[in-house]
């Protein structure tokens, strides 16, 4: 499984709401929770980003 | 049917997610990925797998109310503890989901133990669900051994091994494993979604933005099957 890790994408499309791995804070995200869900922005290229360091 | 069927199994999508129980967002984002998935008519090609994330390990053995939890990991007053679950709570109800504001927390490693366990029965996900759902809906002491079983159960696990597994510390080294292996992949928020180890979503996303990396890993919708 570890060489399925390399090449692998981190979307960078914000998130609606996220907990911290670190402290386990939980924070409201950037995205408009407003909005209806099923309005959601389209994810592009830009908001894919780099690849993991190879193992 | 049987070609179509072949081809199906040929073509399964693996979706790890990396979750917590009482992550108010895996909450949210479980169901929307599930939304995004249930939307394609080729659903059953996607395999959801859970994957340990323990939030708060220093969280106490014995169970606490949520807004001491809350305050204990994220500081604060009661008053703000209750604006931000009210605030969650208004979000998971427009969502058409349950949320109840009168939950216990406690330490989650010798649940995430028993989801490994149930990993290895390949119901993984379908225990972890039920678990987490019945936590935040308010009806289930998730800290409750009996309690646990019961869930383990009615998904088709066996109940005295979730005892078994509960009394010792089976799976304490995947559970360690898993997380350090999220953190190593990227996961710089939780709920952490993980598809076909080709993508990766860290936080809750919207249900649009998981079908669109459904879309990404396993093609296009494809057009409704003709019976």
């Amino acid at each position: 499984m570890s060489a399925a890790k390399d090449g692998l994408q981190i979307v960078a499309a914000p998130a609606s709401g996220w907990c911290e791995p670190d402290t386990g804070a939980c924070h409201l995200g950037p995205a408009d929770e407003a909005v209806n869900n099923e309005d959601a922005e389209v994810l592009d290229d830009d908001h894919l980003r780099g690849s993991l360091p190879r193992h | 049917m049987v070609e179509q069927g072949a081809r199906s199994e040929e073509s399964q999508v693996v979706v790890e997610v990396w979750a917590d129980l009482g992550c108010p967002w895996c909450y949210l984002g479980k169901h929307r990925l599930q939304a995004a998935i249930s939307r394609r008519p080729d659903a059953g090609r996607f395999k959801i797998v859970m994957r340990s994330f323990e939030l708060d390990p220093g969280a106490p053995q014995e169970p606490e109310k949520n807004e001491e939890s809350f305050i204990r990991t994220h500081g604060g007053v009661a008053a703000q503890v209750l604006r931000a679950e009210r605030q969650m709570q208004a979000m998971a109800r427009k969502e058409g989901l349950e949320y109840s504001l009168d939950r216990l927390n406690a330490n989650t490693f010798g649940l995430h133990r028993v989801v490994q366990y149930a990993n290895d029965q390949g119901l993984g996900f379908e225990f972890f669900s039920a678990v987490q759902d019945g936590f935040f809906v308010g009806v289930l002491n998730p800290f409750d051994a009996d309690a646990l079983a019961g869930v383990a159960e009615s998904v088709g696990l066996d109940g005295r091994r979730v005892r078994e597994v509960l009394a010792g510390n089976e799976y304490a080294g995947r559970v360690r494993a898993d997380r350090r292996e999220g953190v190593e992949l990227g996961a710089t928020g939780v709920p952490f979604v993980v598809l076909d180890r080709r993508l990766a979503a860290p936080g809750a996303q919207k249900v649009a933005v998981y079908a669109q990396l459904l879309e990404r890993v396993a093609g296009p919708v494809p057009n409704e099957r003709v019976s």
